[in-house]
């Protein structure tokens, strides 16, 4: 009988969890730039591209500077796998190898939307990600997507 | 002497790793078996440590050390770049220290680190021919309009030099310190991306000096040239070209150096070319085709003086992709110098980096 609650009790954890929508709940981002560019709409390859440096510079001649989160955030990791398809660890080796020209730019790191949001503002070659419940007027939003 | 000589060498290289890897160095490195007429043997080929670093929003550091094996068995240490860059304006960024020569693509864009090869190595005909480095100033820029991307890069620096007594192995020295005379080296080199194509122009000019003794102390080479004395006056112009579609990838350099002598005023006219087929296979396997070309004038007091001579190059190569960090290439290549017997090279090379 003891083992039967425990069953019926684990079920129902299990149930009550998943019902909740925290495993499988997808939550939406947006690729932002500064209202100054005459960017106003991105495909999902333009955002690939841009990301990884294949296309250097916006439809108004300025070098794209790149925005990310910390390495240790779980917002970057999943943004790069969901846009480009790699890794952290391919990444990282991608953007070395790049680097090795002594051309290539890292992309500025801040620590969280508000900065983020913040920098793109005043900057006009910006790009960056953030959470869609972050965005204001202050920035455009030119590409949404889901990550989990 | 040689274990004393590599003891130092290790205490040299651990002592200012463990310093520099915490602005995050990264490695490349390569071993390679090589099989030719009446040769089998194994050879580590480089440790090449690099890395850029943003220093402010506007600057950046660039640095590179590279640890090779040389034919007697040693090692050698080598600084391949080291620079700071501050950028002023998308048309004008300014670095100072020792670049890569803006000749040619393949030259300013790699030259080490196997891993970025095609084949085992850069093209032999770069080595024989192209001052690889300049230790000075350079100034770039670059500017999309409609019609694609330009660019340029001009550079100046300290001349090369050669060390021309014959009891010493000729050295041609890019000179980061001690340059024995006072003139300077100019390279303009000007690009274009235009769709899947990128086409540049090179244009060097400069003096070739004596370098004197090995210690670079002012005597009289066996060759009756002083420290510092111009053997010759130097011009380089070169072509590249590159176009990539998809799994296609085609390169080609042409350079030609005109040398003047300056004890006689003889013109020599040196000609260097490689052109590259690439086709990638899936994501991994690459077969690829390189032929190379060094036409050396026997007028060239220049490359006379390296003994440089004709020859060509025929690469074949195929490569394999394992992961964005390590490739396996395994190359035939068939050197002709004229004149003379080819000679037949397998290689297997495993090249790999760490990030």
């Amino acid at each position: 009988m003891y083992k039967i609650k425990v069953i019926i009790f684990t079920v129902s954890l299990v149930w009550m969890f998943f019902a909740s929508g925290l495993v499988f709940s997808e939550e939406e981002f947006v690729v932002i730039v500064n209202k100054n560019t005459s960017v106003t709409f991105l495909s999902s390859e333009d955002v690939k591209k841009i990301f990884l440096s294949r296309i250097k510079y916006s439809p108004d001649a300025l070098e794209w500077m790149v925005v990310d989160f910390p390495d240790d955030d779980i917002i970057k990791h999943n943004f790069y796998e969901k846009t480009t398809g790699k890794n952290h660890k391919r990444l990282r080796a991608y953007r070395i190898k790049k680097s090795f020209s002594g051309k290539f730019r890292w992309p500025k790191i801040l620590l969280d939307s508000r900065q983020i949001k913040e920098y793109v503002k005043a900057n006009e070659n910006a790009i960056a990600y953030i959470h869609r419940s972050k965005l204001d007027d202050s920035v455009r939003a030119v590409y949404k997507f889901l990550l989990m | 002497m040689q274990r004393t000589i590599i003891l130092s060498l290790s205490l040299f290289i651990i002592l200012p790793f463990q310093f520099l890897y915490a602005a995050e160095l990264s490695y490349m490195i390569d071993i390679t078996y090589e099989s030719s007429d009446g040769k089998n043997e194994f050879s580590h080929g480089a440790i090449d440590m690099f890395g850029n670093f943003e220093i402010s929003d506007d600057s950046i550091a660039f640095l590179e050390i590279v640890v090779s094996d040389k034919p007697d068995g040693s090692f050698g240490l080598s600084v391949e770049r080291h620079w700071v860059q501050k950028d002023f304006h998308p048309l004008l960024k300014v670095s100072a220290g020792r670049h890569h020569s803006p000749l040619g693509y393949y030259v300013r864009q790699y030259h080490h680190g196997a891993l970025l090869d095609m084949s085992t190595a850069r093209p032999a005909v770069l080595t024989h021919v192209v001052p690889l480095h300049i230790m000075g100033i350079l100034m770039q820029g670059e500017k999309k309009l409609n019609l694609g991307v330009f660019g340029y890069e001009f550079a100046f620096g300290n001349g090369p030099s050669l060390n021309t007594n014959p009891s010493s192995t000729v050295k041609f020295e890019a000179n980061d310190g001690g340059d024995p005379d006072n003139a300077m080296s100019y390279i303009l080199r000007l690009h274009s991306t235009i769709n899947n194509v990128d086409i540049g122009t090179s244009f060097m000019t400069g003096e070739i000096a004596e370098t004197g003794a090995e210690e670079r102390e002012v005597i009289i080479s066996e060759s009756g040239l002083a420290k510092g004395d111009k053997i010759a006056d130097q011009t380089f112009i070169g072509l590249d070209f590159r176009y990539t579609d998809g799994p296609l990838a085609i390169h080609s350099e042409f350079l030609t150096s005109q040398s003047k002598n300056a004890l006689n005023g003889v013109k020599g006219n040196t000609r260097a070319f490689f052109a590259q087929a690439a086709w990638t296979l899936g994501n991994n396997i690459t077969v690829a085709y390189r032929y190379e070309d060094l036409t050396v004038d026997a007028s060239d007091i220049v490359f006379t003086l390296r003994k440089k001579s004709s020859r060509d190059y025929h690469v074949a190569v195929l490569r394999c992709d394992m992961s964005p960090t390590e490739a396996i290439k395994l190359v035939y290549q068939k050197e002709t110098p004229d004149g003379g017997a080819s000679i037949n090279t397998l290689k297997l090379q495993w090249a790999f980096m760490i990030p």
